[in-house]
C-alpha cells in the first residue's frame, strides 16, 4: 500500500493555476525524486504536502499520508503530523536554524514538543539520531551553534532533527543545492541509507537531476504543475520517457574542446596570495591565460577560487604578488552566480546591461543601439531591454549578465560559477552561449566552477584549488583523466555528472 | 495588487487620521477662526456651551482652539526632527555602510554614543544655548532621530553593498558616491519613508513630553503637553481639560503608526504573509 498518495492536487493563487491536477504515488523505503525547473511547482507540491501553502491559495484534490487525508486535517492536528510523520530537510541550513540555539538543542526539540520528554532523556534521544545522520562524533552538538559548523554538518544535524522521531516520511526540498560535490555525495548516500534501512519514504525535491538520479528509485519530472513523466530509474529510455532521456542527454558531455592555442599571454599571476583575517584564503597561485582561452579554476567551496576571481578582476588587491596583464582597452568584466543577485531589481535589463557605457558620451540612439546588439548577441530580442529581473527567468537573467560584461568588448571576462544557479536545460544553453562568444571576439575567460563536468565542457586548461592553493593544474583532458593528486582523484569520482556509469547505460538500454 | 485586507485598512485609516490632523492644523491658522490664545479671565473654566464647543481653560481660553492649534506645534516638531535625523543620518549610515574600515566604525561608534542620551537629556543639555523653545524640541528630538537613521539606513545598505551588482558597477569603473546614489539609496528608500512616519510619531509623543515639563514649546504657543501640564491639577474639577489633549496626542501617534506599519507591510510582504 502507498504511503502518501496524492490525487488531483491542485494549487490556485491570485487566479493562477500553479499545480494542476497532480498526481503522485510514495512507498515505503522507495525514494521519489520529484525534478522541474524553478517555478513549475516543485516546492509549492512539498509545501502543500506539509500543509504550509502560501496564504491565500486554494487546493483542491486530497493527499492521504498513511490512510489519513492531510488536507481535511485542522491546524493543530498537522503540527503533529508534521515533525513526528513527517520530516523536513530545506535547502538553507543557514536560515532553518535558530542562531541562537546549540545544534543539539535543536535536533531535541521535536522529542521534547511531540513526546514530552525531559530534557536529559530527549539530548541521549538527540544524540542518538545525530549519530545517525553521521554527524562526526568529535564535535559536541550540544555546546556548538549553528555558525560553527560547516554547511555539511549543518545539513547533516537538520537531517537529524528530521529523523529524530522516525517519521514514516522524509521531505527534502533541494537538500544538496547548496554543499560542494564530496559533500553532496555524502548527504545522497546518507539518505539512501535512512530509505533502505528504516523503510522512510522519501520524497527529493530538487532541480539537480544528477544528483537525484544516483540515489532515486523513481524521477517524476514537473513541468507547469504539472507531471508530465513518472518512471522508475531503470525505465528511463527515449523511447517511454522523451524528455528525461533528453534532460540525461543533455548534461552527457561531448568531449569536443579544440587543441588549445598557443595564443598570446592576456593575463599572467605572479604567486599571488590574500589572507583575510589571519587566514590564508589563497596562497601563491601562479598561471597563464592566453587570448581566447578558457582557463577553468576548479574546487570545493572554501578552497579559495572565488577570492582569485575577485583578485583577477582587480576587485580586491593581493596581499603578495602581482598580476600582468597585456594592455587591456577596459577593465576586466565578470559574471557571477545568482542571476538575481548580480541585477539590481529595480532596474530595467537595458539600464544594467547599459551600465559599462556610462563613461563613453553616447548619443541616445547609439546607446539603444548597442544594448539591442548586446542583447542579440546573448540571445534575448530587444523587447527584454525594458523588462526587470523579476519578470524574466533565471536563465534570461544570466544572459543579461552576459550581455552587460560583453557590451564594452572586454578582453577578459571572469565567470564565477556562472551555471551552477541554473536549472539543467538552461546551463547547457548558457555554456554553448559563452563559447560561442569567445570563439566570435576571441575572449579569454577565467570559468570558476565546483562542476568536474561543466569545467570539462568548457575549459581549456584546468587548475585544480585546495586550502588556497593550487594541487593540480594542466590541460583538461590530461588532468580529469589521469589525476596526479590524490584530491583531484576524489572530486573526479565524487562528480556525479562524470560518472556516466550512475545513468547513462540505463538511459541508453531501450 | 491583490494584498489581504487587514493592512490595507490599517493604511486607510492612519493616512485618514494624519490627513484630518494637517486639515485641522491649516484650519485652525486660518484669519476667521478666534486667536485660541487670547486670555479672558471672565470666561474661565465655562463648561462646554454653543459659544466654546469644548468649554474653556482656568484663564478662560477655548479648548478646542487651543487643541487645534496645538497641532502646528507637534507636527513642527515631528517634522524638523524628522528632517534633522534624516539629512544627517542617512548619509553617515551609507557612507559608513560603503567600506569596512576605521571610519565606518568611528561613524556608528559615534552614533552608539548619541543614542545613549535620550531626547529628554539631549533637551536639558541643549537648554542653556539654545534656550527653551520649540527650537529646543526640534534640535533634541532631531539628535536622537539620527542614530536611529543611521543604523536602519547602514543595516539595510551593508547587505546591498556586498550584492553581484554593485560588484559589477565597481567593474565599470564607478566609484563609491555614485554607486551610492544610483544603486544603493533607491532600493533602501522604502526602509528610509517608514522610519520617518515612525520616527513622526515618536516625535509627537516626544514633543508632548518635552513641552509637558517645560523644555518645550513656550508660551503663548499652544502645546499638548503644556497644555496637559497646566491642566494637572484641574484633573478632578475639569477632566475634559486632560482628557482632550491626551487623546489628540494618542489620535496622532496612532495614525503615524498605523500608516507606518501598513507600509513597512508594503515594502516586506513577508512580514505580513506567511
Amino acid at each position: 500500500m502507498a504511503l502518501l498518495d496524492i490525487t488531483d492536487l491542485s494549487l490556485t493563487l491570485d487566479s493562477r493555476r500553479l499545480i494542476d491536477g497532480l498526481n503522485l504515488i510514495l512507498e515505503p523505503g522507495k525514494i521519489v525524486g520529484l525534478v522541474g525547473a524553478s517555478g513549475s511547482g516543485k516546492s509549492l507540491t512539498a509545501r502543500s504536502i506539509i500543509g504550509l501553502p502560501p496564504r491565500g491559495a486554494e487546493i483542491t484534490g486530497t493527499i492521504m499520508l498513511d490512510g489519513l487525508s492531510l488536507l481535511s486535517l485542522g491546524d493543530k492536528k498537522l503540527g503533529q503530523i508534521r515533525g513526528r510523520d513527517i520530516g523536513i530537510v530545506f535547502q538553507d541550513s543557514a536560515a532553518a536554524f535558530d542562531p541562537l540555539m546549540t545544534i543539539g538543542d535543536h535536533v531535541a526539540e521535536p522529542l521534547r514538543w511531540h513526546l514530552g520528554l525531559d530534557r536529559k532523556t530527549a539530548r541521549i534521544e538527540a544524540q542518538r539520531a545525530l549519530n545517525r545522520a553521521e554527524f562526526p562524533n568529535d564535535i559536541d552538538a550540544f555546546s556548538r551553534y549553528p555558525h560553527e559548523i560547516s554547511g555539511g554538518q549543518r545539513q547533516r544535524a537538520m537531517i537529524a532533527a528530521a529523523i529524530t522521531l522516525s517519521p514514516k516520511l522524509l521531505l527534502a526540498d533541494e537538500p544538496t543545492t547548496a554543499l560542494d560535490v564530496t559533500t553532496e555525495a555524502a548527504i545522497l548516500n546518507l539518505l539512501r541509507k535512512l530509505a533502505r534501512e528504516d523503510g522512510m519514504a522519501i520524497l527529493l525535491v530538487s532541480h539537480d537531476l544528477p544528483a537525484i538520479a544516483t540515489i532515486a528509485d523513481h524521477i517524476a519530472l514537473i513541468e507547469t504543475g504539472k507531471i508530465i513523466e513518472s518512471v522508475g530509474i531503470q525505465d528511463i529510455t527515449p523511447h517511454r520517457s522523451p524528455r528525461l532521456a533528453g534532460l540525461f542527454a543533455s548534461i552527457e558531455l561531448q568531449d569536443s574542446r579544440a587543441e588549445i592555442k598557443s595564443g598570446e599571454v592576456a593575463l599572467r599571476g605572479h604567486s599571488l596570495s590574500f589572507s583575510y583575517r589571519d587566514k590564508r584564503a589563497v596562497e601563491n597561485v601562479s598561471f597563464v591565460l592566453h587570448r581566447g582561452e578558457c582557463l577553468g579554476i576548479v574546487g570545493q567551496s572554501g578552497s579559495g577560487k572565488s577570492t582569485l576571481a575577485r583578485i583577477i578582476a582587480g576587485l580586491s588587491k593581493p596581499c603578495a604578488g602581482r598580476i600582468e596583464a597585456i594592455k587591456l582597452p577596459c577593465p576586466v568584466q565578470m559574471v557571477f552566480q545568482d542571476p538575481s543577485g548580480s541585477l539590481n531589481p529595480r532596474w530595467t535589463l537595458g539600464q544594467s546591461i547599459a551600465e559599462p557605457l556610462h563613461r563613453e558620451q553616447l548619443a541616445p540612439a547609439t546607446r539603444t543601439q548597442r544594448i539591442v546588439q548586446a542583447l542579440q548577441e546573448v540571445g534575448l530580442d530587444a523587447s527584454f531591454a525594458g523588462r526587470y529581473p523579476h519578470e524574466v527567468s533565471g536563465g534570461q537573467a544570466q544572459r543579461a549578465a552576459i550581455a552587460r560584461a560583453i557590451i564594452i568588448k572586454p578582453d577578459i571576462v571572469v565567470l564565477d560559477e556562472p551555471v551552477s544557479a541554473l536549472d539543467i536545460s538552461v546551463r547547457s544553453q548558457i555554456l554553448d552561449l559563452l563559447d560561442g562568444l569567445r570563439r566570435y571576439h576571441g575572449l579569454a575567460m577565467v570559468f570558476i566552477t565546483h562542476d568536474l563536468g561543466v569545467a570539462r565542457r568548457v575549459a581549456d586548461h584546468l587548475l585544480v584549488m585546495k586550502d588556497g592553493k593550487v594541487i593540480e593544474q594542466g590541460p583538461t583532458a590530461k588532468v580529469l583523466a589521469e589525476p596526479k593528486h590524490a584530491y583531484t582523484r576524489s572530486l573526479v569520482a565524487a562528480s556525479p555528472s562524470l560518472n556516466h556509469k550512475v545513468f547513462t547505460p540505463r538511459a541508453s538500454e531501450g | 495588487m491583490n494584498r489581504p485586507s487587514a493592512y490595507h485598512r490599517g493604511l486607510w485609516i492612519g493616512l485618514a487620521i494624519i490627513a484630518s490632523f494637517i486639515c485641522i492644523a491649516l484650519l485652525s491658522m486660518m484669519p476667521w477662526m478666534s486667536d485660541p490664545t487670547t486670555i479672558r479671565v471672565a470666561e474661565r473654566m465655562r463648561a462646554p456651551s454653543f459659544e466654546h464647543w469644548l468649554g474653556t481653560d482656568q484663564i478662560g481660553r477655548d479648548l478646542l482652539g487651543l487643541t487645534m492649534r496645538g497641532t502646528i506645534a507637534s507636527l513642527l516638531v515631528a517634522i524638523g526632527a524628522v528632517t534633522i535625523g534624516v539629512g544627517i543620518g542617512v548619509p553617515m549610515g551609507i557612507v559608513a555602510s560603503a567600506r569596512e574600515n576605521w571610519f565606518s566604525q568611528v561613524i556608528m561608534r559615534a552614533n552608539d554614543f548619541i543614542f545613549a542620551f535620550p531626547a529628554l537629556v539631549t533637551a536639558i543639555l541643549l537648554h542653556d544655548t539654545v534656550g527653551s523653545g520649540i527650537q529646543n524640541a526640534i534640535l533634541a528630538i532631531g539628535i536622537f532621530n539620527i542614530p536611529v537613521f543611521a543604523r536602519v539606513t547602514f543595516n539595510r545598505s551593508q547587505s546591498i553593498w556586498t550584492l553581484d551588482f554593485i560588484k559589477a558597477s565597481r567593474l565599470t569603473g564607478r566609484k563609491d558616491l555614485s554607486i551610492a546614489m544610483l544603486h544603493v539609496l533607491p532600493l533602501i528608500l522604502g526602509t528610509i519613508i517608514v522610519q520617518a512616519t515612525i520616527q513622526l510619531g515618536l516625535g509627537i509623543l516626544a514633543e508632548a513630553g518635552l513641552s509637558y515639563i517645560g523644555l518645550g514649546v513656550t508660551p503663548p504657543m499652544p502645546s499638548w503637553g503644556r497644555m496637559l501640564n497646566e491642566a494637572q491639577t484641574l484633573i478632578g474639577i475639569a477632566p475634559r481639560l486632560v482628557l482632550v489633549p491626551g487623546f489628540a496626542i494618542v489620535l496622532a501617534v496612532l495614525g503615524f503608526t498605523l500608516l507606518g506599519d501598513a507600509l513597512s507591510e508594503w515594502i516586506d510582504p513577508r512580514k505580513g504573509r506567511g
